[in-house]
């Protein structure tokens, strides 16, 4: 620890008397220059604090957005003698509720102990660090510079996105707006009573299964009996779709219609899974442009010959991570179906993360990718995004690209809904902007009803007037 | 709570007049404060002055300038013009000179013939101990500023005033402990130098015109103490930035 300027200082108020006194020959002034010369010495004989130790809690810790978070750091000193200060960074978008979250330590001759608590509120979903403690040291009298110097404990907050609780209404004189998928075509499961077509007989089929009068008519072409084939009973499908689109950002940073959207993707998650489902879940990017989701065999030719692809995976290669680590590789967010607890996790992972335009897909492209897991399950696809006119086009035409997967066989309905999560509302701080934030959900009523087709649910959900069970029960209908 | 409620200001407070003290009661006991006082008497008798104004002359001139230069003090250090002090300081040494150099070896000054000028009132020891205390004062003074120019950035930067408090008593304990061992061992010095002296008395017979010589290594001292404090300046400031 090099000498502080306190002390330059002082020395030279002491050299400058020693000085006078040896040009005039005066002793009082030589003694009197010593004072200065003498305390600094002495003042360097004590060392600034060491032996630091700083311990924290647990190494992990998961908590919902908006959760209040109590830290506590034990800090420790052993020898010297000064001013400990203790800082402890915290990430952004947390809020300091109580306590502080910076002390000094007062270390005279014994060692000393104290605790630091602060609690601090978690306004937005994340992972984040924990624990990077920043310290200084000061010297009792200042006559040694601060000596800096960190800690880092290690520690994670998982901050996760609290969804809702949506139930459906129990009333049978009721009707809530929240579908679920009427169909469920699947390969495996146990066959139903719907009858689905005949086919041709297969060892392992039951005789009770054998359909005799067709038999009778097509044995002598086919040679073989003819069976009758059911439905199979299996779990529904339901997809949602999550826009990462900058245009979801309207609002604040903590507050704005992507961070609202992610908690409406994991709210119909989690209703849905609950009652069975299966759910597949995709994030895509409407700011990425439309490009050859159908592959035509002139587009593949051209690409195989100009680029060497030869197959559909060398085209669109995965990895979540291939562009943070500087891989020019397309990234993708997709889980395909899956049921009960394992998924909801899985989703949740992944939106604890989500970030504005974090896929390199658009919606047609996640639909391309998708498509060979909709095929005969006729999914419920949810689509979360916010509807503009610049988006309203594009996202009609890939929404009559998904109808071949979405449209039900028996009832002219499409199993889509539509939640245009609007963020003006959340924008708009005067009340000017406030009014003119009325006029564009207006706006966006009847531009939803241009974009959806017949037959889809449309949800349009302000964040800033209503929580999304509320404006799911708005939508509740008597019979 | 303010960093005002702090033990600091008002500490600076009674460092910074007890310094008064001593540099008054020094100037007070110079040569030139009696010519003055002699040159004002003579004045006053010139205009057939009464009882009362000589009064005023010897006993309320000395209050006056003693409550004088105690309210720049505790101004400077209420509106928080503590770095000031410094300046306070260097001219508060100023009232110590004329006393001082009646005790030079070398005695410029009668080479004007101002003998009178350098009358010494008290003896060697007592203003001594006067400007010891002076430049102790002085050391802490200028650590208890920099005390609080600490404090008041921690303040800024949220720690409790509590706890600081606590910091600052510890502190002024350990500054004052450190100033009472510096008089001490000051004191042990002046003690034990008359020893050494009279052995190196005859080398120092031996050196010819010895006071240029001293003069000599006080200019190169100087010029030494100059260099490295802007060298330590320099790297403060590379620091800085």
């Amino acid at each position: 620890m090099r000498i502080s300027e306190l002390s330059s200082i002082i020395a030279f108020y002491g050299f400058a008397p020693i000085i006078i006194g040896l040009f005039f020959g005066n002793m009082i002034l030589i003694y009197a220059g010593l004072v200065p010369i003498v305390f600094v010495i002495l003042s360097l004989v004590f060392e600034p604090v060491q032996g630091i130790e700083v311990t924290g809690g647990e190494k992990i810790q998961k908590v919902f957005v908006e959760d209040s978070v109590k830290i506590t750091r034990t800090i420790r000193a052993s020898k010297g003698l000064g001013l400990l200060l203790i800082y402890e960074k915290l990430p952004e978008h947390f809020e300091l509720v109580e306590g502080k979250n910076v002390t000094v330590l007062v270390k005279m001759f014994q060692p000393v102990e104290e605790r630091m608590e602060y609690t601090i509120k978690c306004t937005r979903r994340g992972l984040y660090p924990l624990g990077e403690i920043d310290y200084s040291v000061r010297h009792p009298v200042g006559t040694m510079n601060p000596e800096q110097g960190k800690v880092n404990l290690g520690e994670t907050l998982i901050v996760e996105p609290r969804c809702f609780k949506i139930r459906r209404v129990p009333e049978r004189q009721q009707r809530s707006i929240l579908p679920t998928p009427a169909e469920s075509l699947i390969r495996m499961g146990v066959p139903t009573t719907n009858f689905r077509e005949l086919r041709e007989y297969n060892y392992g089929d039951s005789f009770r299964s054998i359909n005799w009068k067709a038999t009778a008519r097509s044995i002598h072409v086919s040679g073989v009996p003819t069976v009758n084939e059911f439905e199979r009973e299996g779990h529904q499908v339901v997809w949602i779709f999550l826009n990462s689109g900058k245009r979801m950002e309207l609002g604040t940073s903590i507050e704005n219609g992507f961070e609202y959207a992610i908690q409406a993707a994991l709210s119909f998650a989690e209703f849905y899974l609950d009652r069975q489902c299966l759910v597949g879940f995709s994030i895509y990017n409407e700011d990425r442009g439309l490009q050859h989701f159908t592959y035509s065999r002139e587009y593949l030719r051209s690409l195989y010959q100009s680029q060497g692809v030869k197959t559909l995976p060398d085209l669109l290669p995965v990895g979540p991570r291939a562009s943070e680590s500087g891989d020019p590789k397309l990234v993708y967010f997709n889980l395909y179906p899956d049921g009960r607890r394992k998924q909801f996790l899985k989703i949740q992972r992944i939106l604890q993360s989500a970030r504005i335009g974090m896929s390199d897909f658009n919606l047609a492209q996640s639909l391309q990718l998708v498509k060979g897991h909709m095929k005969s399950t006729t999914p419920l696809l949810i689509l979360i995004t916010n509807v503009t006119e610049e988006s309203a086009v594009k996202l009609k035409d890939d929404l009559i690209n998904a109808e071949r997967f979405i449209t039900r066989i028996r009832v002219p309905r499409k199993n889509l809904l539509l939640v245009n999560v609007s963020g003006y509302g959340l924008a708009a701080e005067s009340v000017e902007e406030q009014d003119a934030a009325k006029v564009m959900a207006i706006k966006e009523r009847s531009l939803l009803r241009k974009v959806a087709p017949s037959g889809a649910i449309i949800l349009n959900w302000d964040p800033s007037s209503k929580s999304l069970v509320d404006q799911l029960i708005s939508r509740v209908k008597s019979r | 709570m303010k960093i005002s409620s702090s033990l600091l200001k008002p500490l600076l407070g009674v460092l910074s007049i007890a310094s008064v003290v001593f540099a008054v009661n020094s100037f007070f006991h110079s040569g030139p404060y009696f010519a003055v006082k002699r040159l004002a008497a003579s004045t006053l008798t010139m205009f057939s002055a009464t009882y009362v104004d000589f009064w005023v002359l010897h006993n309320l001139f000395d209050l006056v300038l003693f409550l004088a230069l105690s309210l720049i003090c505790v101004y400077k250090i209420m509106v928080g013009l503590e770095t000031s002090l410094m300046e306070f300081y260097r001219i508060l040494f100023v009232f110590f000179l004329p006393e001082l150099l009646g005790f030079s070896e070398v005695n410029y000054f009668n080479l004007l013939n101002w003998a009178d000028i350098l009358r010494v009132e008290r003896d060697f020891g007592a203003v001594l101990i006067d400007l010891l205390i002076f430049m102790l004062l002085f050391t802490i003074t200028l650590t208890v500023q920099d005390m609080e120019r600490v404090h008041s950035g921690y303040l800024a930067n949220g720690i409790e005033p509590e706890v600081l408090r606590v910091a600052e008593r510890r502190q002024i304990g350990v500054i004052l402990f450190l100033g009472a061992s510096t008089l001490l061992i000051l004191l042990g010095i002046v003690l034990v130098t008359p020893l050494p002296s009279s052995l190196f008395a005859s080398i120092q017979g031996l050196v010819p015109y010895r006071y240029a010589v001293y003069a000599g290594v006080a200019v190169l001292l100087l010029l030494a103490g100059l260099l490295i404090y802007f060298r330590e300046r320099a790297i403060a400031i590379i620091r800085e930035n």
